[in-house]
């Protein structure tokens, strides 16, 4: 628990480095946000007063400390284009995207770790090879593609899943379920094809490690090898990895919300960089970047529960 | 085929069972674009029970590959490896992908063949149940094996990265017998080890032979410590058995240029004093 909060304070500074480049990255987009609010033939008098009024004349490190300081207090400021508190506009956009990227997450894992154990475990045969040359079409194929074909074939050919929009789950459970189907899997494909490889890797390394060789010549079965041995194993680098796939997932989820039009973070964050609203921009991408921090230190609880060679080197520390 | 015909020269083995044979073994690796390469040719071997057979050769002269095709680790390309199961026949090669049944290997880093996730009593329970149960109802059961290998019990509940080098090597040798192994082969078992620790293994194998009647093949480069330990020395070049005998005999009367030349190259404490 000591190691967890430790880890919890060293990620500290990360998050606040993130946050300066956050912030700063705001001074990389072409335009601002007057020019964005007045349009692009507003005079110079009424871009400077819309800058005197978002405080956008006052130097980078000001500006930087007033937002921090705010968001400190749980204030990420207020929507340039709608005027809405950032706090209030990630609630309600939070659920759709959480959602989908929890669902994908679950649906890449389940696929990923088949497609890696089978491949690994058949490495040498052609049904392990097949499976391989699949993954790697699967990862080529980019979302927006699959998305438009899907929304063609499920949504309109078939009929039998929404083109798009998002029903929460308290407006009915059965629409809930059909509205993030299609998004989540479209959004897991490429995710599940990167854990099976990470895991492929991993355990084919581990199945030819002189003690899983052993196991086997000492007589235990496959089923004990493949599980309690090589997936057991070989899974460390994996967990690692989650924390990074549930980051791609949401800023792979700003083009899969955009082709199904659902109203969640991702297409959020594609609105506000087409207006250049920048608190929300800010407010958005420092929220990923707090779950991820999060993320990573529960992906670090499960692995010391899954190698008990890092619980007792923390016990005894 | 070697010069020698490598049967033993003792009159003990003769009463014994033959827990092991090997006949006309070989092994050639090929390898894209380079000439095929003859590690093992024309090895006939028996081993009975009770029985430690010394293997020595320099570095290359095939006696891990030897050893590695016995336990089952590698495919020979030609020649046939039969060990005694259960009763008194010797029965033919079990399917196994790696392995065969009798026969275990110890290693001499015995951190790599132990799972580093398992304690030492949770590896020799699965070598024990064949992996049927690994539950804690067979905990007792595995440390007293570990206990009879002159680990403690407290030794017993340890990962293997906790304990020592000379600790782990008898949880593999534990773990070995624990799978129903009546042949060991060690390779370079006690390589690694320093020299208080070495003899305790040493020991422990003179031991498990008198009290469990286990043969040992014993792979070494240390012509010395194999002298010490075996009853038969086979002598190994270039993949093939250049001399085998019993050990006084090897080593008292050497008719092979390269077994001098082993034997020479031995160090004394004489010679090292002049």
């Amino acid at each position: 628990m000591k190691a967890l909060i430790r880890r919890l304070l060293a990620a500290i500074p990360t998050v606040l480095i993130a946050s300066l480049v956050i912030f700063g990255l705001q001074s990389l987009i072409p335009g601002g946000p007057g020019a964005a609010l007045v349009g692009p033939d507003a005079t110079p008098e009424a871009m400077d007063a819309i800058n005197q009024r978002l405080g956008l004349n006052n130097p980078f490190f000001v500006r930087y400390w007033d937002w921090l300081w705010s968001a400190l207090q749980g204030d990420l400021g207020r929507s340039y284009r709608t005027q809405q508190p950032v706090i209030e506009l990630i609630g309600q956009r939070l659920e759709p995207t959480l959602q989908i990227a929890v669902v994908a997450l679950i649906i890449a894992v389940v696929v990923g770790g088949t497609i890696g154990m089978w491949s690994a475990i058949r490495s040498d045969r052609l049904d392990g090879r097949i499976l391989l040359a699949l993954s790697g079409a699967g990862l080529a194929v980019p979302n927006f593609w699959m998305a438009a074909l899907s929304v063609g074939f499920f949504g309109l050919y078939l009929a039998v899943l929404p083109v798009g929009g998002f029903v929460s789950m308290q407006d009915g459970f059965q629409g809930n379920i059909r509205s993030i189907l299609m998004p989540s899997i479209i959004l897991s494909v490429h995710s599940s094809v990167l854990i099976g490889l990470q895991l492929r890797g991993s355990m084919i390394a581990t199945l030819r490690s002189t003690h899983v060789r052993t196991a086997r010549a000492v007589g235990l079965p496959p089923r004990t090898i493949y599980f309690n041995y090589a997936l057991r194993a070989s899974l460390s680098p994996v967990i690692t990895y989650l924390p990074l796939v549930f980051a791609s997932l949401v800023g792979a989820s700003t083009v899969v919300e955009t082709v199904f039009n659902i109203p969640g973070l991702g297409l959020a964050i594609v609105q506000a960089i087409n207006s250049r609203d920048y608190p929300t921009l800010q407010g958005i991408v420092l929220a990923l970047v707090l779950a991820v921090v999060v993320l990573n230190v529960v992906a670090d609880a499960v692995l010391i529960i899954v190698d008990p060679r890092l619980r007792h080197r923390m016990e005894a520390n | 085929m070697h010069d020698v015909p490598e049967t033993p020269k003792t009159s003990a083995p003769t009463q014994r069972n033959i827990v092991l044979r090997v006949e006309g073994l070989g092994v050639t690796f090929q390898s894209f674009g380079r000439p095929d390469f003859e590690a093992l040719a024309g090895i006939d071997l028996q081993l009975f029970d009770r029985e430690i057979v010394g293997i020595v050769g320099e570095s290359g002269s095939g006696k891990t590959t030897l050893g590695r095709c016995i336990a089952g680790f590698l495919q020979p390309t030609i020649g046939t490896i039969r060990a005694r199961g259960e009763g008194e026949s010797l029965r033919s090669e079990k399917p196994r992908s790696i392995g065969r049944a009798g026969v275990q290997m110890v290693f001499q880093e015995a951190s790599t063949s132990l799972n580093p996730r398992l304690p030492l009593w949770r590896s020799v329970a699965e070598a024990l149940t064949k992996g049927r149960s690994t539950g804690r109802a067979h905990k007792s059961a595995a440390v007293a094996e570990l206990v009879r290998v002159g680990l403690t019990p407290a030794q017993a509940i340890k990962l293997p990265s906790e304990v020592s080098g000379g600790q782990r090597q008898r949880a593999g040798i534990a773990r070995a017998l624990a799978s129903g192994a009546e042949v060991l082969v060690c390779d370079e078992a006690v390589a690694s080890l320093d020299v208080s620790v070495r003899s305790k293994v040493l020991n422990l194998l003179l031991d498990l032979r008198e009290t469990r009647g286990t043969s040992i093949l014993f792979i070494s480069h240390d012509m010395g410590i194999v002298a010490h330990l075996a009853d038969r020395l086979i002598v190994m070049k270039d993949g093939r058995i250049v001399e085998a005998g019993p050990t006084q005999q090897v080593i008292g009367d050497p008719r092979h240029d390269y077994t001098k030349a082993l034997l020479a190259a031995v160090p004394s404490l004489e010679r090292g004093l002049s």
